[in-house]
């Protein structure tokens, strides 16, 4: 099978090796396997900035 | 005299503003001749690189954005029954009409033939380009935005019965107004689709339309905050108790909408990059820029919104309304210029020839000279009471 590198310019000029991804079914699981991971990050992420926008009205109708 | 006659009387006729206005009207006038006389070539940098300048990325994308507040504003009060916020839907259509009316204006300068304008529709369809459903969105949504901002001048020219009929319409239009709005603001957006190739990875997403609706959900709650706060300082003397009283509420109610709103789109702009697998482009030049854009004009503004809901202080949510325009404004230009042709040498890159930002600076100031002129003598920032509220 052939290999397929990607190489990309860093901000300092170097060439690096950045990851093997050998076929589309590799890229969909390593991108997919990532964005689920972030959307449990940003799913509490979210709900925290929605307590801090929030925090106030709540004391505020307490009262 | 009247009150409103005596002061607009009372104001110099020679004043900075009016100064500049003039000389910008008189030099937009000579460079509008150039261009409809020598053609494109002889005011314009652009190419067949670059066949899309500053009359697309600013007066258009910019300008369509911007222009969202109208249907924002009018969905929150008329749809969503948020009758607190009222007092700002009347100036909020009427920047969506200027907005819209002044980028059909606008883009004659950029097509040119302005008499060929109708043949999208009547003489060569194009259903199947996403060009033709921007044609005809902004077409029928400038017409909504017409008949939704004629109360008031029928209010002002005093034909009650036609202003009655108009009002009963109210929710329709409204509806139509938001169905519109999502069609055109996303496909916007998906213009850039068919240019995979040509647009920097880290700006081109296969959610581009979804970017280009939320960012103009946010350009139109900002604006409204932005445009009330500049009201308030110079048209006071215009406004009613209702107006005034509302100065603190709005900013409030629509700050922490924009706040909340701003947060998802930064979580689906991180979502986009992972989707695409582009983390490696951050660490390049173009990178660093992404992340001014995504932290400085997305992130930072978030917060900012959200301290200043929290904290009560509509001066720093006004300022912050100011920054998220801002960053509105850089994404529109990163997508269509900055980041577009981004692999093609310097030499061939575009940037807008000074009489194309002539003629760009005409344009918005035909539009805030239209803006004083209508609500200096109609009642769009006070309630006529010889006619019922809707």
């Amino acid at each position: 099978m052939k290999t397929k590198v990607m190489i990309h310019t860093s901000f300092y000029g170097r060439h690096e090796i950045v990851e093997e991804i050998l076929t589309f079914q590799e890229f969909m699981s390593h991108t997919k396997g990532v964005t689920y991971l972030l959307m449990i990050c940003s799913l509490i992420a979210i709900t925290g900035f929605w307590f801090f926008l929030t925090a106030r009205d709540d004391k505020e109708s307490l009262r | 005299m009247s009150e409103d006659a005596a002061t607009v009387a009372n104001k110099p006729f020679f004043s900075p503003f009016n100064i500049v206005a003039a000389a910008v009207m008189f030099l937009g006038i000579i460079l509008t001749v150039l261009r409809f006389t020598k053609g494109l070539d002889a005011v314009t940098n652009l190419s067949d690189y670059n066949p899309w300048g500053i009359w697309i990325g600013f007066d258009l994308l910019v300008g369509v954005a911007l222009a969202a507040g109208g249907f924002v504003t009018s969905a929150v009060v008329y749809i969503f029954g948020m009758k607190q916020y009222s007092s700002a839907v009347r100036p909020a259509i009427l920047t969506g009409f200027l907005g819209y009316a002044l980028v059909v204006l606008a883009l004659h300068y950029d097509v040119g033939r302005p008499w060929r304008l109708p043949y999208p529709f009547l003489v060569q369809q194009g259903p199947t380009s996403i060009l033709f459903e921007v044609g005809a969105c902004v077409a029928l949504y400038l017409t909504v935005l017409f008949i939704e901002f004629s109360p008031v001048v029928m209010e002002w020219l005093g034909f009650r019965r036609a202003r009655e009929l108009v009002v009963k319409l109210t929710i329709l239009l409204t509806i139509f107004g938001v169905v519109l709005s999502t069609l055109h603001q996303s496909s916007l957006g998906a213009l850039f689709l068919i240019a995979p190739s040509k647009l920097h990875p880290l700006w081109y997403s296969q959610y581009l339309p979804i970017y280009f609706f939320i960012t103009a959900i946010v350009a139109g709650l900002s604006m409204v905050i932005f445009e009330s706060s500049l009201s308030h300082r110079f048209f006071s003397n215009k406004m009613d108790r209702v107006h005034l009283e509302g100065k603190d509420v709005l900013p409030l109610g629509f700050g922490k909408a924009a706040a909340f709103i701003l947060a998802g789109y930064f979580i689906i702009k991180v979502i986009g990059i992972s989707a695409s697998d582009s983390w490696h482009y951050l660490s390049t030049g173009y990178g660093l820029w992404y992340l001014v854009e995504l932290l400085g004009f997305v992130a930072l503004p978030a917060f900012l919104y959200a301290v200043g809901v929290r904290d009560r202080n509509t001066k720093l949510i006004q300022i912050t309304a100011f920054w998220t325009v801002l960053g509105v404004i850089l994404n529109r230009f990163n997508v269509s210029l900055v980041a577009f042709n981004w692999h093609l040498p310097s030499s061939e890159r575009y940037f807008p020839h000074w009489m194309e930002i002539g003629i760009s600076v005409f344009i918005l100031t035909i539009g805030l000279l239209v803006y004083r002129f209508i609500v200096t003598r109609m009642p769009v920032l006070y309630e006529d009471k010889s006619y019922d509220s809707h």
